[in-house]
């Protein structure tokens, strides 16, 4: 209850018998200020947070705190006891929360923000959902996405397949915060093959406590796009733009986060999205017929491994050899190089001296596992037979991939999951399971 | 038909004697909102609205989880659907931070300093921690959903000649965006005003409207002291008033302080005004729940009143109200406008032109045939008001006027009003209690004694004012210190040796009377007057010329230009002019002597000079 707030200060609320949200009075060398005690989650652990009538808060030190005569307020909000009915006539849809705030309102009394997981309170606050679908709720774990470790994508693929399994429902939404969103979504892809309904994957840039968030938006147009349309596999569902006019579909396994914070961070990379689902006059555009759809007959195949012994590697300008001795016993490798898959293993004069020990230790590593290379370039293909580094390289055992750097990180963990055999595992890498190998469409570079 | 009764007329009379403000308990108080001149609050953006917009994004707002309770679906569609949103992107002016595509970035230290200063000079309390919070708006005019703003100060003081006036709170917060126009469903706002800094000052309450006029140039003064902006749209004040029996009332955009005493004169006046209005209708057994209305557009569909008629042809409805027992009164005085335009207004904050009512002459609207069918048709009696109007948002003003008159027999309303001259007129209902919550993404700031310490607060112009009156005459000190040009003043009183009255004068009346014959005074810069107060004080020239050296500037002339045709003659030069004159003209009077000579002289030597010479030639002429 009073965490944040200094131990002197902790024994002078528990003297008086204070709990946060009393009315308490402040006395500070006679000027006295009057409010509610406010929970403290930031700043000085001496400053006691009281939220005045007016509504503001502020922080106030070395001052004599008392309780008032007047009741507390009731920290806390009043949950609707309504349950939810599944309606027949309309498809269900179940959303599957992992952790942080897509949907969230605030306690205005606290000022904290609290998640919105019973779908009774989602409907209250995104109503529009219900007139298309029925929506049922899970909590399958509480991080912050930031967090997340392969073993959560095994949980999330297995509890997704038992579901599909034993629920009659005809879509699936996974909230998720989108700092790693891409990672899971590629990570889905591999696990979860033969999908006979969609498993969209659907978070927001804006905090879903204030007006402008994205939340309301990404969610329902995920819902009508699982409703409406025949697609099937794993998505994502996003703004694709600054203004709230449309959300993409994108392919789960060529997707990137492009910005620290826009609404539109999410991009295809080098391939066009599936599809543009128009918020306000509702509509529907595919951009590509190449997907799988859907069929409640088809079952879905789990393969839910994952070997976390795989690193990824960005190469720059003086990397120095060294640096890879850790990754001597992984079980595989993803180079980052630069431009077309290029990394430093050429000398020239008396700097670039140590660099043909990269090529040695790289040689090294890839006799024993499979090292693949892609480029810190968000878009583009790489190609290894450009350039002689590039040859060298490949000639050393470095292999070409062309998938985005992250998707190429999942996708080896997952391969090496299945064999320790080196060739074993370049095959599967080389093997299209998800569109994560793609021709690149001139389409396919977003430049704003 | 319609015969206006005349004992129901109410006697406006009465309210034209000297109203006793402390009888009626009158309250009243102002608040502020004063912009900086700093660059905007949580980006490094600049506040000087002077760019052209790029590009617009549009949005959709919702209403925030906690606000509606238990929502009706078709409340939430209907909101929803009306409110398109586009913000218009200005270079420079704008970020990703005002698009609400990016977090706030710590707050604007150099605004956070000013607005302290402003607490300081008012003897406030300023708090250890200042949180950030955030105001849920969702009009529109914040692009997050909310409006960032924080208390920095507390139980201020403010000195008057009447006494001291208690500063409740002291506010720095971000200025919403301006609406740039309204387009059917569609409101485009401008995002170069978003986020610039705004000191919000409030007072508790004055009882005396004079007094609130003072309160209110005082603190002008003592904001003009410290680094805000200058100019139309700087300042904003807002007025509230409420009188016993009546409701607390806000209002807004109050531009001129001299219209202080007046605006709250007539607010008064409406109120005490519609207390009578609820006695009479007590008196008349007014019953609200019988209000009907209809929508009565098949009857006006060929009516010979055009205002009607095009309403209808551009595809708008008519809305007809029959309201019990009120005939009459629509044109009882009520506070500088009649009851039926005070009325009115509540249809015309949703956009529609006005009414047309019973109380009228409807022969001059040529209307009067479709109202007798439509008072047929809604069984209104001889004491029965009767009105129309026709519009878009035809639902949401029939609301608003029906929920107006619902209570016209039972209390006052608090609300928010907007100026309208000398009078006020409604705007929207009174916010209710503040929807704020913290602003996370901003950790609190600290505020420890030696930061407030170390913030310089300067004299304030109350001060210089009272300093400046033993220098110059006492009307130009109080209107040079509230002049945008007062820093130009300070510091050239301070450099240059020339009298600080003439220095005033040029700031006040020269420049006033350039801008009076339509010369764009903007186009003279801080150097043009440095460089001009300069060559006054070198003697190049005169000081008479002060108006045609500016004029010149404003044309695009340079100071050479000026120089050329200005330049005061030597006294050598001036003796030459003189005598030149006076042999030309023989024998000519001394005063035409005078008119000719200046007029060749044409600004290049002032009277006296001119004077002393001519009175000296004349005198060795007549020795000769």
């Amino acid at each position: 209850m009073f965490e944040n707030y200094s131990e002197k200060l902790q024994k002078e609320f528990k003297k008086n018998g204070l709990k946060i949200g009393d009315r308490v009075i402040l006395n500070k060398d006679n000027r006295i200020y009057e409010g509610i005690l406010m929970p403290k989650s930031a700043g000085d652990p001496d400053s006691i947070v009281i939220k005045l009538d007016s509504g503001y808060n502020i922080g106030i030190n070395d001052a004599k705190i008392s309780k008032a005569k007047e009741k507390a307020e009731k920290i806390g909000y009043k949950k609707t006891t309504k349950k939810m009915k599944r309606d027949p006539s309309k498809p269900t849809i179940m959303i599957l929360a992992t952790g942080g705030t897509v949907v969230s309102r605030v306690d205005y009394k606290t000022g904290g923000v609290i998640p919105i997981i019973e779908p009774e309170d989602l409907l209250e606050i995104i109503p529009e959902l219900s007139e298309i679908a029925n929506i049922e709720t899970r909590i399958i774990f509480s991080i912050l996405s930031e967090n997340m470790e392969p073993e959560h994508w095994i949980i999330l693929a297995r509890k997704i397949e038992e579901i599909i399994k034993n629920e009659n429902i005809d879509g699936i939404i996974v909230t998720h915060g989108t700092d790693v969103m891409h990672y899971t979504s590629a990570a889905l892809s591999f696990m979860l093959q033969d999908l006979p309904i969609p498993v969209l994957l659907v978070g927001s840039q804006r905090s879903s406590d204030r007006g402008s968030s994205d939340a309301a938006m990404n969610l329902i147009c995920a819902v009508r796009f699982i409703v409406k349309t025949d697609f099937s596999g794993v998505g994502i569902c996003m703004h694709g733009s600054m203004s709230d006019d449309f959300c993409y579909i994108h392919n789960g396994t060529r997707v990137k986060k492009m910005h620290t914070s826009r609404r539109d961070t999410f991009q295809s990379i080098d391939v066009l999205p599936i599809a543009k689902v128009f918020y306000h006059p509702e509509k529907i555009e595919f951009l590509r017929n190449d997907y799988d759809k859907k069929d409640r007959n088809r079952k879905v195949k789990l393969d839910a491994v994952f070997d976390r012994n795989i690193a990824i590697v960005k190469m720059r300008p003086g990397f120095f050899y060294k640096e890879l001795e850790f990754y001597q016993n992984y079980h595989g490798l993803i180079i980052e190089g630069t431009g077309l898959g290029h990394a430093p293993i050429e000398s020239f004069d008396e700097f670039t001296g140590h660099h043909k020990e990269l090529l040695t230790m790289l040689e090294k590593i890839s006799k024993k596992i499979p090292v693949f290379m892609t480029s810190q370039c968000p878009y583009g293909r790489v190609n290894m037979n450009v350039y002689s580094s590039g040859r060298k390289l490949q000639k050393a055992g470095i292999i070409p991939c062309y998938m985005t750097t992250e998707t190429a990180f999942v996708k080896l963990g997952w391969a090496a999951g299945h064999s320790n055999d080196k060739n074993e595992i370049i095959e599967l890498m080389n093997k299209n399971i998800a569109g994560e190998i793609a021709r690149s469409d001139a389409r396919g570079f977003v430049s704003k | 038909m319609l015969a206006v009764m005349q004992e129901d007329l109410y006697q406006s009379d009465k309210m034209n004697k000297q109203i006793d403000y402390k009888k009626i308990g009158l309250r009243c108080g102002i608040e502020i909102h004063q912009r900086l001149d700093t660059k905007k609050l949580f980006c490094d953006c600049n506040s000087e609205q002077k760019e052209i917009p790029i590009l617009d994004i549009k949005r959709k707002l919702r209403p925030v989880a906690g606000e509606l309770g238990n929502i009706d679906p078709a409340v939430l569609y209907e909101f929803i659907r009306a409110k398109n949103f586009v913000y218009r992107y200005y270079p420079n002016e704008s970020c990703l931070v005002e698009c609400d595509e990016e977090p706030p970035h710590e707050i604007n230290r150099e605004a956070l300093n000013t607005g302290l200063q402003i607490c300081k000079m008012l003897n406030c309390d300023i708090p250890e921690e200042i949180h950030i919070m955030r105001k849920t708006v969702i009009d529109g005019s914040n692009t997050s959903g909310f409006q960032r703003t924080a208390i920095i100060g507390l139980n201020g003081k403010l000195k008057t000649s009447f006494g001291n006036v208690d500063i409740p709170m002291i506010c720095l917060e971000e200025e919403a965006a301006r609406i740039e126009e309204k387009k059917g469903d569609e409101i485009i706002y401008k995002l170069n005003g978003l986020g610039i800094p705004l000191v919000e000052i409030s007072t508790s309450t004055i009882d005396d409207p004079q007094n609130v006029k003072e309160a209110a140039e005082t603190l002008g003064l003592i904001l003009r002291s410290t680094k805000v902006q200058r100019g139309i749209g700087s300042i904003r004040q807002d007025i509230n008033v409420s009188v016993s029996g009546g409701a607390r009332v806000e209002i807004k955009g109050v531009q001129e302080l001299r219209l202080i005493p007046k605006l709250v004169e007539n607010e008064v006046k409406r109120q005490l005004s519609l207390i009578e209005v609820k006695k009479e209708l007590k008196k008349r057994g007014y019953n609200s729940k019988k209000i009907k209305s209809m929508d009565a557009t098949e009857i006006f569909a060929h009516t010979r009143c055009e205002i009607i008629r095009k309403l209808i042809s551009e595809g708008n409805r008519v809305v007809a109200i029959m309201v019990p027992q009120i005939a009459g009164l629509m044109k009882n005085e009520c506070g500088g406008r009649t009851l039926g335009k005070e009325l009115a207004s509540y249809v015309q904050a949703y956009g529609i032109g006005g009414i047309i009512h019973t109380d009228e002459n409807l022969d001059a609207y040529q209307i009067r045939k479709e109202f007798d069918q439509l008072k047929e048709k809604m069984k209104t009696g001889a004491r029965d008001l009767l009105l129309i109007f026709s519009g878009k948002n035809l639902e949401g003003a029939k609301n608003a006027l029906i929920e107006r008159l619902s209570i016209l027999g039972d209390e006052i309303p608090e609300e928010t009003r907007v100026t309208d001259n000398e009078c006020s007129k409604y705007m929207r209902p009174l916010p209710g209690a503040q929807r704020m919550y913290p602003e996370t993404d901003i950790p609190p700031i600290r505020i420890d004694k030696k930061y407030i310490e170390s913030l310089v607060v300067k004299e304030s112009l109350v001060e210089k004012k009272k300093t400046l009156e033993f220098k110059i005459p006492k009307q130009l000190a109080a209107q040079i210190v509230r002049s945008w040009y007062y820093p130009y003043f300070e510091e050239f009183s301070q450099k240059l040796s020339l009298d600080q009255t003439f220095i005033a004068n040029t700031f006040l009346s020269t420049v006033k009377e350039l801008s009076r014959n339509g010369l764009d005074i903007k186009k003279i810069k801080k150097e043009d007057f440095n460089a001009i107060f300069e060559m006054i004080e070198k003697g190049i020239i005169s000081k008479d010329v002060i108006y045609e050296a500016l004029e010149m500037i404003i044309n695009g002339k340079t100071y050479k230009d000026i120089e050329a045709i200005y330049s005061t003659l030597s006294k050598n030069e001036l003796e030459k002019i003189v005598k030149e004159i006076i042999k030309r003209n023989k024998g000519e009077k001394e005063s035409i002597l005078m008119g000719m000579i200046m007029e060749v002289v044409r600004g290049r030597a002032s009277g006296k000079d001119v004077n002393e010479i001519l009175k000296k030639a004349l005198k060795v002429l007549n020795k000769k």
